[in-house]
Formats: C-alpha cells, structure tokens, sequence
C-alpha cells in the first residue's frame, strides 16, 4: 500500500502545480477555447501539407491495450496519407495524470489524451482541451446524440460536453448461481434491491458457512451505492451546474443507510474482505468462496477462462426511487489538446470519431468487455448475435441503456476526487473492520472530502 | 557427573533457547517466503485454479500459458535490454562517483568534510517523489526526454553508496594509504588499485543496492519515457494490469520474470552482502 501512496502523493502533487497555474487569472487566455469560438473545422486538416502526426496517451494494459493499438493500427492504415498516430501506454489512470501535467508543464502533451473518468474535473478546470462539443459544431465526424447519454451525462458540465466518452464500464452485481442454489436462492428470486442483496448475503452464510458477499476496497463502489439511492456524491449537484462542490454527503441520507449495510456485513462476518485493488475480490469468487460480489463490468474476461461454476451478472442493486436512481458509469473519455496545432486538433477529432464509430466500438467491446459507447452498435447483427451468445454482455448493455439521465447518475465532478477517494477507502476499511463505528468513519470521511475540495478551491483561486 | 557426560548431553540436546530462536526464525522465513511461493504457484498455474485448489494445486494445471501471455502482451525483450542498460549505466556511475567522494572524505584531511559527511547523509532522507518534478523539467531541458540517458542522468549519484564506501575507507588502515603514497601512487590510482580492492565486501553491496534500485525504478523511468524503446521492465510489466480487470495470474507471471534477476543476484552475492553490512557498523 505504502508503495502505491507515494506515487498517488506524487501525481496530486503535481495535479496541484498544474491546477493553480491554470486559475481565474489566466482565464482570459483560454476564454475563446471555453467559449468554443475557436474550434478549427476540416480546412485546418485539409488544408495541411503532407501527414499530420499526432499522438495519443492511454491506461490500458494487458488485452485492452492489445484491442486498443489494433484499433490505432487499423486507422492509420486507413488514413495512410494524412494522419499518423502514434499511442503510447502511460501507466495507470493515476500515474498517467501525474505524466500528463508534468508534459503540460513542458509542453509536450499528446493531441489526444484517454483520461479515466475521474479525471473529467481536473482536466476541465486546467483549461488545455477544447471542448466535444465545440468540435461537434465545428465538425461532421461525430454526432454526440449517438452515444449513450448516460456517458455522455457523465462528460458533461453545465450543460457542455468536454469530453468523447471512449470505453465504458459499469458496476454489476456478480452473483455465484451455484452457491446460491446451496443456500437455497433461486434463481428467480429477486436481487434488484440492496435490502435483497443484503438478506440473500445472511443467508448465504448462514446455511452453507460460505461468505454471503464481498466488494473491493474502492471508493468508486460507494459512489455507486450514493447514485443507486438517487442521491448526489457531492454538492451542490456534483458540481454539474458550474459551482464547485463544497462537500460529499456519505454520512446521511439513504446513502449512509446503504454504506451502513454494507459495513455491517462486514462486520458481522458475512462479508469477506475484497482487497483494496479489485484482484482480491475476483479471485475470491473465483475461487467459488462468496457467493455474491460488486465488481465491474470488466471481469467477465477474467471469469471466462475456465470458471467451474454458473456465474451471472446481475443489474447493480439499486433503493431510491426507479426515475432518479442508477449507477455511475466507469471507464475513460477522450480529451483534445488546445495547445495543439488546428490540423492537430481536427486529426485528433477524426481519431475521436473513428475510435467511437460502430464497427470500431463493436470490435473493441467484444475484445475487452466494455460496453459500446455508440447506440448504433445495437442494430448490428454481429452484435445481436454476440449479445444472444452472451447473456451478460446484455446485461451490460441493458443496464447502461437503463440508466436514469440525471444528476446522481452523473456522478461527482472534481479536481478533488483522486484525493477523496484515498482518503474514503481508509475510514472505508476503518468501518469495515470494525475499528471505528460507522457514523464515525463516514463523519471523518466527509471531513477529509472537505479539506481536499478547500484545498481545490484555493488552488482555483476561488 | 564428568565435565564429558556433560558435553555429550549438550552436544545431543540442544538448549531450549537455541530451539526457541530458531523456531521464531522459521515463523519469519515462512512469513516472507509465503507470499513468494503465492505468486510462483499463481504464475505456473491456470488462471483461477489456485485460488480454488488452495495451497496446493494439482500437477494437471500446471501451465505455462501465463508468461506465454505476459511475454506476448509487453516488448518484454526490448525492455529487459533497457533495463539492463539502465542498471549498467546508473551502477557504474554510482560507485565510481561514490568512490570518488569517500575516498575525499575519508583521506585527504580537509576543513568541512564531516560537514559534508553530513549533507550527504541528509539526502538520504529526502522521498526520491519530491524530486520527480525538478528532475523532469532539468530531464526534458537536456533533451533527453524518451532515453535510457535521461532515466538514468538523475541517479548517477547517490547518497547511500556514497554512505557505505565512506564507512569502508574509514576502516582502512591509514598506514595503507601512506604507504601506497609514498610509492608514487597517486589519489586516483591508490583508490582503485588500493583502497577499493581492501573493501570488496562493502562495494559489492554498494554495487547490489544500486543495481536493485536500478532495476526496481517504475515511476522515474514511467515519466521520463514515452515509447517500448526506452522502457524499463518495471514499465512494461505494469501493462499487465488494467484498472477495470486483471487476469491475476499473468501479472504474477511478468512479476516472477521482473523478479528472477534480482533473486539470483542476491543469492549469488549473499555473502558479500551480510560481510559489507556487518562491516559498515563497525566504525
């Protein structure tokens, strides 16, 4: 853990270098890119000499990184005259943030930047890349409407899209069908609500002694226990109406009640300890010794190479009400440089729209496990096909489909989160152990929140 | 009861202390060997088969496909070249710039050297974290950006093999150094033909924990480097893991390749390392 800490400290602190260089008072500067009046249109590529070379920054490793590079290979190809793209793997999210400042500081950004969700506040409040929707006015390639609008809630701040949702992931209940049927659950029976899940968990423990549930040790899930009850991360309405957020609310509402219920499954035994990294969590239900497990969408690869047992992905348990309550979605979205050159910028915006075209995002979801950011893909009739063959990759598809457009389903936006993350999983695991009780560890959560996003508001200036 | 009835019995039962101590040592050695044998049996297994079958999986599921995935996932031949350039060049430099600066404190008698001393032991409190911010604006400033130079050019010295020689030439007889001066030897060769061969223990361990540390770097080596050519393993081996899913097993089979080299340094220099250790506390 200690090892993960310093490079984490390291990329905040470089994230906070960034983030007061790139206050109000050097807002004028960059007004014309906020304002989107200076989005280049084709002529800027069309009319450039020879091939424009641009460059991308990604996080994805191991068969997403293989998917990826082919979908780059197979535009290059493609555009073989006139763009050349280069990728280059920067590390995790975390530590590709704290490469991207230090390359901003120097000027050497990619045109390109695939940044992970919770990376949308910060990039927003640097002011280095235009925003998606200027560049949809300025250009044909991508018509935003055509991606999920759950994602692109995600992306999107006082109203404007920042960003081209890339790859999508979303949180599933994982449920072990065979463990269930041991403790005598149907498979018919209701888990759409956290109260089933909970009494479904006690029981599974107590008629087979296996542990009833299990979750990594990871803010993002919490997050996604607060939007599933219809409530925001944080306020005033996670930061989407242009105020910067104050405060995190997991310590009242249905979202202490639902944290609350999971920390008492842990404490009394019921659940098992997912690990802070996810690794843990997957590899216990591998093992076949929980029945029941919040994972995301992402580790059917992992389950698909010679699971023993019925595995099913079920839609992430939700209790508030059906119109205002859903997830959070997870993955990472594609973010255009401003300091690029204007035949930069509208090669980069063409990789955009080639990267999130149908046949593109059908080929990588089917590669990777990521949903299908285009809602054309669902017409195609591999993909039907596919969906028939994969009952989960449905449930994926079904459940982002499903997702309410609304604000605690956007998720909390902030330069803030990286650090509000790490300091919820500890008072996380404190809850969870039962070192602390429970309105303890959710009270000192929020008041970590609350230094975190006060030191983000001073690096901002306000 | 003879003085040899007594040392018979003692020679046939050990003492209970002797037992005691070393069952506590077995207890640590199974503690920090576990979590190896973990990742061994992980690496050498079907993905998942070690989490079901336990401690002890059967022979049938004994695979090689996990580093089959890791070496094809990762230009994992391009990077080990690097990372061996790496630690070539930053070992090399940092014993004969740590020579250097303990054959200066420790001979020539000189105002302010203990002062000196001193600096360079406080940086070895300074997190090498803090430093990534300067070291990556003087880096790109050179140039050197995306080369195995500029992963190397911050750590060309440092404080701890500067630390352990300086301890060793301390504990050379100055008579020695006299002596090999009178001869006609000047500084430089009196410390690599002299000084250095009397100390083989402790600059063999300086040589082991720079070339770790070399080879160890992920951060440094993650900024500074922008493609599979100037890559350290480290680097390429972190691509194994994803932020949304993992396949386990094969990250611990690139661990178990990053790892082998280290194992078989340490070994091979063991005895080197716990004689320039326990000489280093001497003086």
């Amino acid at each position: 853990m200690k090892t993960k800490i310093l490079p984490v400290l390291a990329a905040v602190a470089l994230v906070a270098s960034l983030v007061a260089c790139s206050s109000p008072s050097s807002a004028s500067k960059t007004a014309s890119t906020d304002s989107g009046s200076s989005a280049p249109g084709p002529s800027a590529l069309k009319d450039a000499k020879g091939v424009t070379e641009i460059t991308i920054w990604h996080g994805l490793g191991a068969a997403n990184g293989i998917a990826f590079q082919a979908a780059i290979d197979d535009f290059n190809t493609r555009n073989a005259k006139k763009i050349h793209v280069t990728a280059t793997y920067q590390g995790a999210y975390v530590d590709l943030l704290a490469k991207y400042t230090a390359a901003v500081r120097s000027s050497s950004a990619p045109t390109v930047l695939l940044a992970g969700d919770i990376a949308t506040g910060y990039l927003k409040d640097v002011k280095q890349s235009i925003p998606a929707a200027a560049m949809a006015k300025a250009n044909s390639d991508i018509k935003l409407t055509d991606l999920a609008a759950a994602a692109r809630n995600y992306y999107a701040i006082d109203g404007v899209q920042q960003a081209v949702p890339m790859n999508v992931s979303t949180p599933m209940l994982w449920v072990n069908r065979d463990i269930l049927r041991q403790a005598g659950i149907s498979d018919t029976e209701p888990l759409h609500t956290l109260d089933e899940v909970v009494a479904a968990a006690k029981k599974i423990k107590s008629t087979t002694g296996l542990a009833g549930f299990s979750m990594p040790d990871d803010d993002w899930y919490v997050e996604q226990l607060t939007a599933t009850a219809g409530q925001s991360f944080c306020t005033p309405d996670n930061g989407r109406t242009g105020k910067t957020p104050a405060t995190i609310t997991i310590n009242s509402g249905l979202a202490k009640t639902n944290i609350t219920k999971i920390a008492n499954l842990y404490r009394s035994g019921v659940a098992v300890d997912g690990g802070a990294d996810g690794n843990a969590a997957i590899s216990t239900f591998q093992a076949g010794k929980v029945g029941i497990v919040l994972q995301g969408s992402g580790i059917l690869g992992a389950l698909k190479k010679g699971q023993k047992f019925g595995y099913q992905a079920l839609p992430f348990p939700t209790s508030g009400p059906k119109a205002k309550s859903g997830n959070i979605i997870g993955g990472s979205a594609l973010w255009l440089n401003a300091k690029a050159t204007k035949a930069q910028q509208v090669a980069g915006w063409k990789l955009e729209a080639y990267l999130t075209s149908t046949a593109t995002q059908e080929t990588f979801s089917h590669a990777t496990g990521y949903v299908p950011i285009n809602v054309k893909v669902a017409d195609s009739a591999t993909q039907k096909a596919f969906l028939s063959a994969n009952p989960d990759s449905q449930a994926f598809v079904n459940q982002l489909s499903n997702t309410p457009v609304v604000t605690a389903t956007a998720g909390c936006v902030s330069g803030a989160m990286t650090a509000i993350r790490a300091g919820n999983i500890s008072q996380l695991q404190a809850a969870f152990s039962g070192r602390k009780s429970v309105d303890d560890a959710l009270d000192a959560a929020v008041a970590s929140a609350k230094d975190a996003l006060g030191q983000y508001k001073a690096q901002l200036g306000e | 009861m003879t003085a040899n009835t007594v040392t018979r019995k003692s020679r046939r039962f050990p003492r209970f202390g002797t037992v005691l101590q070393f069952l506590v040592v077995l207890v640590v050695a199974a503690g920090i060997f576990l979590p190896v044998y973990l990742s061994f049996v992980s690496a050498f297994t079907n993905n998942g088969s070690f989490a079901r079958d336990g401690l002890f999986p059967g022979l049938d599921q004994f695979a090689l496909g996990n580093f089959r995935e890791a070496v094809t996932s990762i230009p994992l031949v391009q990077e080990y070249l690097v990372s061996v350039g790496v630690v070539t060049l930053q070992t090399a430099a940092q014993i004969v710039t740590g020579a250097l600066a303990a054959y200066a404190l420790v001979f020539p008698k000189w105002r302010g050297r203990r002062i000196i001393f001193a600096l360079v032991l406080v940086t070895l409190a300074i997190p090498g974290e803090s430093l990534v911010i300067p070291n990556y604006e003087l880096v790109s400033q050179f140039g050197l950006r995306n080369t195995i130079l500029g992963v190397a050019v911050p750590f060309l010295a440092a404080g701890y093999p500067i630390f352990l020689m300086r301890q060793a030439f301390a504990a050379v007889p100055i008579e020695i150094w006299e002596a090999a001066r009178l001869d006609g030897s000047g500084d430089i060769r009196t410390l690599f033909t002299v000084i250095m061969p009397s100390c083989r223990p402790q600059v063999t361990t300086a040589v082991i924990w720079s070339a770790l540390a070399a080879w160890n770097g992920f951060f440094w080596p993650l900024l500074i480097t922008d493609t599979a050519a100037a890559r350290t393993i480290q680097v390429g081996i972190s691509q194994l893991a994803t932020s949304e899913s993992s396949t386990p097993s094969v990250i611990f089979a690139g661990a178990i390749l990053v790892v082998l080299p280290t194992i078989a340094l340490v070994i091979g220099a063991q005895r080197f390392l716990i004689n320039g250790l326990s000489r280093g506390t001497l003086r």
